[in-house]
C-alpha cells in the first residue's frame, strides 16, 4: 500500500512537473527571435549591436523589432535605503513600447510603456510581488536604482509571469543571481523603462525580432547569423522556440531517468513481497496437496495461487492510492506549490506495473507449490 | 538476548538471500538515512576546511557591460568598508595581455591586498613591499609558467636564477626586477578552474554547457590562476583600470556577503557581474536544510514498510518454529521470556539490514562525489546519523517484533506437541 502510493506520488509529481513547464516555455513567445553580443568579451568587441544593424536583421525575419539597454537595479518602496527594509534585485530594460507586442507580453494589470512614459514603468509579476506583496501595484510608486540614483517611477503596468512553475522552489534573491545580465533577461524578473529613462548613451545590448507570418523562426535564425557573419560580427542570434524545446527535451530527458524511480519502488517492494509469499506459499503446502487430490490441476492452483496475489496487489493499490492523493495535495500546497494531479492513466500505469511485479514474483514459488507431489506431501508428518 | 543473537544469525545465515529480500526496506531505509547527510557534511567540511584550494572562500566581481560606472582601484576599500568584518580580504587587478603574436607572458597590475585575496605564496624571493606597490616600483613577482618562459628564453637553468634579474615587461615601459617567484598552485587545487571544477573530468564540458547556458561561469576572469602572469605594482600603468575584483570570505557568508558586494557596487553606479561558488550556495542554504529534513521523512516510511515487511516474515516463521516454541515453554520459559526473544530477533534482524545499508550509502556517496566534476563536493561518514539510524532502526523492530512474539507467546504447548 506504502509502495502504491509512493510511487503514484512520483509519478504524478513527474508528469505535472512536465505538464507545467510545457505549458509555461509556451508563453515565452515563440516567434521571437534574440540578438545580443557575445557574453565572452573577448569577443565582445567584435558583436556590438546597433539600432540600424537590427533593423537589418529584422528584413531577414520579416516582422517588427525593438532594441534595448539593460542595466542591474535596486527596487524599493522608498527613497532611503533603511536598515531591515529589503531591496528586490531586478533586471531594468530600457526599450520601446514595441517590446510588448513583439513578445506577445500578457498584462495582468494597467498597460505597457508608451511614448512619453518617462517616468513609469512596467513591472515583471514576480517583482511585483516581492515589492508590493499580493496587492495591486498599477499606480503606485517604486524607487530604482539607476546610475547609483534612487529614481522614481510610477508603474503603469504589471506583466503576467510565463514561468508559474517557480512555485515555492523561487528563493528571494532569484534575481539577485550575480551573473551574466542577457541570460537574466529570460528568467522574467524584469522592470520594463523606455530607454531614455535608463540614460541617454547608454549602449544597446539586446535586439528582439518577430518572424513574419509563415516564417519558421529557426530559418529566420539561420539568415541572421549569415548576415552576422557576413559583416564580421560575433553577435548570438536564436529563436525561443528552439530555446524552449530544448529545456523540454532535457526535461523530457530528465523525467525519463527520474521515472526510474517510482519503477525502482515498486520493483523492491515486490522483491520484499516475494520472500514472503515464498514462505508463505509453503506453509500452505498440505492444502494446495489437498486441493490436487480432489482433482485441482497444476494449472488451476498456479493460476489460484497467483491469482491471490494479484488480488492483494490491486487491494493494496486503492488506499496507496489514497494516500498518493493526500500526499500531491500536501506537497502542491506546502512544498512544490504547482497543481499535481492524480491521474487515472498515471494510477493505470503504476497499477498494471505494480499486479505485473506481483504475478511475477509469485510465480515462481506458486510454481514449485503447484508441481509437488500430494502423496509426497501429505505423507509428511 | 544471546539466544536471540544467536537465532537471528542462524536464520539469516541459513536463507541470506530471502533475508536480503525481506530486508530491501530496511536496507533502503539506511541509504535514505545515510546518503544525503553523508554527502551534505563531507562537501560541507571541504568547503570550509579547503577553501584555499577549492575556491569556495573566493567571491569575483566583473563589470557588466551596460554602461555603468567603471570598476577602479577604490573599489576594494570600498568593499571593505561597506561590508566589514565578513570579508576576509580584497584586491582589484588589471589584465593586460601581450601584444598580438607576441610570446611574451601577459601582465597583471596588482594593489595592496592581491598577496592575501590571491592566496599567493612564495618559492623564490619576497613579495614587494606595500611601499613599492604604493609607489609603483619597478618590481615583479613571476607566477610559475611566467617564470619558466622567461627561464627558457633567456637560457636559464632554473627559474630561481630570475630573482634580482630585470625582465621586460613591454617596449613602452622600463624593466622590472624580479623579487619573487610565486609557487604553483597547491597539487589538490591543480586542474580545477576558479569555481573548483576539474576540468579534466568527464562531466567538465557538460557542466561547462550548462555554467555557459545559466551564465554562471566566469570564463572572462580565467586569467586569474592561469599562473602565466608577471605580477606588478599597478602604479607602473596608471592609466590602467581594473579589470577584476577579487574577495575572500567565509564560505558560509560567501552568498549573502556577493549579494551585499552587488548592492554597494550599483549604489556607486557600478553593474556588476559577480561570480561565487554555486555548490556552497546550496551547502549552506535553505535547500540543503530542506532536503536535510526531508530525508528523515523518506526515511522513516522505508523503516515502517520495511520492518512490516520483517514482522510479516516473523509471524510466519514462529509458525515454522512452534514446535520449538512449545518445547522452550515446558522447559519453563516463560511467556514474556519467548515474547521477548522473537522481539529481540526480530530487532536484530531489522539491525542486520541497517549494517547492510550503511555500506551500500556509503558506495553510493563514493559513486555521486566521483561522478560530480566539482572537487567541493565529498563524502564523510556521518557518526551521529550512523548511530541515530542504526537506534531507530532497533527501536522499530522491537515494535514490528511484537506482532510475532504475542503471536509466539500465544501458542498453547500442550496443542502444538499434542498433533503429532
Amino acid at each position: 500500500m506504502a509502495s502504491y502510493g509512493a510511487a503514484s506520488t512520483v509519478l504524478s509529481v513527474i508528469t505535472s512537473f512536465r505538464e507545467r513547464l510545457a505549458a509555461d516555455m509556451r508563453r515565452v513567445g515563440w516567434n521571437v527571435i534574440n540578438v545580443h553580443p557575445d557574453p565572452d568579451p573577448r569577443r565582445f568587441l567584435r558583436s556590438f549591436i546597433t539600432e540600424p544593424l537590427v533593423a537589418d536583421l529584422a528584413s531577414i525575419a520579416g516582422g517588427p523589432h525593438t532594441v534595448a539597454s539593460l542595466e542591474t537595479t535596486l527596487v524599493s518602496l522608498t527613497p532611503e535605503v533603511t536598515e531591515g527594509v529589503p531591496r528586490t534585485a531586478a533586471l531594468a530594460i530600457g526599450t520601446t513600447p514595441s517590446w510588448a507586442p513583439i513578445t506577445e507580453m500578457n498584462l495582468i494589470e494597467g498597460r505597457f510603456l508608451e511614448p512619453g512614459d518617462a517616468a513609469g514603468c512596467v513591472l515583471d509579476q514576480w517583482v511585483a510581488r516581492k515589492v508590493f506583496g499580493p496587492g495591486p501595484a498599477a499606480g503606485r510608486t517604486i524607487y530604482t536604482l539607476i546610475g547609483g540614483k534612487a529614481t522614481p517611477l510610477e508603474v503603469v503596468g504589471v506583466a503576467e509571469d510565463p514561468f508559474r512553475i517557480r512555485g515555492r522552489f523561487d528563493r528571494d534573491e532569484g534575481s539577485g543571481a550575480v551573473r551574466n545580465i542577457v541570460v537574466r533577461l529570460m528568467e522574467y524578473k524584469n522592470i520594463y523603462v523606455l530607454r531614455d529613462t535608463l540614460g541617454a548613451g547608454r549602449p544597446i545590448l539586446f535586439g528582439l525580432l518577430s518572424a513574419a507570418p509563415g516564417v519558421e523562426p529557426a530559418e529566420a535564425v539561420k539568415g541572421i547569423r549569415e548576415r552576422l557573419t557576413e559583416i564580421g560580427s560575433t553577435a548570438r542570434a536564436w529563436d525561443r522556440k528552439g530555446w524552449a524545446q530544448r529545456i523540454l527535451g532535457a526535461t523530457d530527458e530528465v523525467a525519463g531517468i527520474a521515472s526510474f524511480l517510482w519503477v525502482a519502488i515498486l520493483a523492491i517492494t515486490a522483491l520484499m513481497a516475494a520472500a514472503i509469499i515464498a514462505i508463505a506459499v509453503r506453509g500452505r503446502y498440505r492444502e494446495i496437496a489437498i486441493r490436487r487430490v480432489e482433482g485441482g490441476t497444476r494449472a488451476a492452483i498456479l493460476t489460484q495461487l497467483l491469482l491471490e496475489n494479484a488480488i492483494i496487489s490491486v487491494a493494496a493499490a486503492l488506499p496507496g492510492f489514497g494516500l498518493a492523493a493526500l500526499a500531491a495535495r500536501w506537497l502542491e500546497t506546502s512544498v512544490l506549490g504547482w497543481p499535481i494531479p492524480v491521474r487515472a492513466g498515471d494510477l493505470a500505469i503504476i497499477l498494471a506495473s505494480g499486479v505485473a511485479l506481483a504475478i511475477v514474483t509469485t510465480f515462481l514459488p506458486a510454481h514449485r507449490a503447484a508441481s509437488l507431489s500430494p502423496i509426497q506431501v501429505l505423507a509428511r508428518p | 538476548m544471546l539466544i536471540a543473537l544467536r537465532e537471528t544469525r542462524r536464520e539469516i545465515l541459513r536463507n541470506p538471500f530471502r533475508s536480503l529480500l525481506v530486508l530491501q526496506g530496511i536496507v533502503w531505509g539506511t541509504v535514505m538515512a545515510i546518503l544525503p547527510p553523508a554527502l551534505l557534511k563531507g562537501s560541507r567540511s571541504a568547503a570550509l576546511e579547503r577553501a584555499a584550494d577549492l575556491g569556495t572562500d573566493r567571491i569575483v566581481i566583473l563589470e557588466a557591460s551596460s554602461g555603468g560606472k567603471p570598476l577602479d582601484w577604490d573599489v576594494p576599500a570600498l568593499l571593505a568598508r561597506a561590508l566589514g568584518d565578513d570579508l576576509r580580504s580584497e584586491a582589484a587587478y588589471a589584465h593586460v595581455p601581450p601584444p598580438k603574436g607576441s610570446d611574451a607572458p601577459p601582465v597583471i597590475l596588482i594593489d595592496l591586498g592581491a598577496q592575501a585575496a590571491g592566496r599567493r605564496e612564495l618559492s623564490e624571493g619576497r613579495w614587494p613591499t606595500d611601499d613599492e606597490i604604493a609607489s609603483g616600483a619597478s618590481v615583479a613577482v613571476l607566477e610559475p609558467k611566467a617564470a619558466e618562459t622567461l627561464c627558457r628564453s633567456l637560457g636559464l637553468e632554473s627559474p630561481a636564477m630570475l630573482v634580482g634579474r630585470e625582465v621586460s615587461i613591454g617596449d613602452d615601459l622600463a624593466p622590472v626586477r624580479v623579487v619573487g617567484l610565486a609557487r604553483h598552485r597547491r597539487e589538490a587545487s591543480m586542474g580545477q578552474d576558479l569555481l573548483g571544477y576539474e576540468k579534466d573530468h568527464p562531466l567538465s564540458d557538460l557542466i561547462d554547457d550548462i555554467q555557459d547556458s545559466l551564465g554562471i561561469r566566469p570564463r572572462q576572469a580565467e586569467w586569474l590562476i592561469a599562473g602565466d602572469a608577471i605580477l606588478v605594482p599597478r602604479r607602473l600603468r596608471p592609466e590602467v583600470l581594473p579589470s577584476l575584483v577579487e574577495l575572500r570570505a567565509d564560505p558560509v557568508e560567501a552568498a549573502m556577503i556577493a549579494r551585499k558586494a552587488r548592492d554597494t557596487l550599483l549604489e556607486r553606479g557600478t553593474d556588476p557581474i559577480i561570480f561565487h561558488n554555486p555548490i556552497v550556495e546550496f551547502l549552506f542554504g535553505e535547500g540543503a536544510g530542506t532536503l536535510e529534513k526531508f530525508h528523515w521523512v523518506i526515511f522513516c516510511g522505508c523503516i515502517l514498510v520495511g520492518s512490516a515487511a520483517v514482522a510479516c516474515l516473523r509471524i510466519l516463521t514462529v509458525l515454522e518454529r512452534r514446535e520449538e516454541i512449545a518445547i522452550r515453554r515446558v522447559e519453563g520459559a516463560t511467556l514474556v521470556g519467548i515474547g521477548a526473544q522473537i522481539a529481540i530477533e526480530t530487532s536484530a534482524f531489522c539491525l542486520a539490514g541497517a549494517l547492510a545499508g550503511l555500506p551500500l550509502a556509503f558506495l553510493l556517496a563514493w559513486i555521486r562525489v566521483e561522478l560530480d566534476p566539482s572537487s567541493t563536493v565529498a563524502w564523510t561518514v556521518p557518526i551521529p546519523e550512523v548511530l541515530i539510524t542504526l537506534a531507530c532502526v532497533v527501536f522499530v523492530g522491537l515494535l514490528g517484533g511484537l506482532l510475532p512474539a504475542l503471536r509466539a507467546a500465544s501458542l498453547e504447548p500442550a496443542e502444538v506437541l499434542g498433533r503429532g
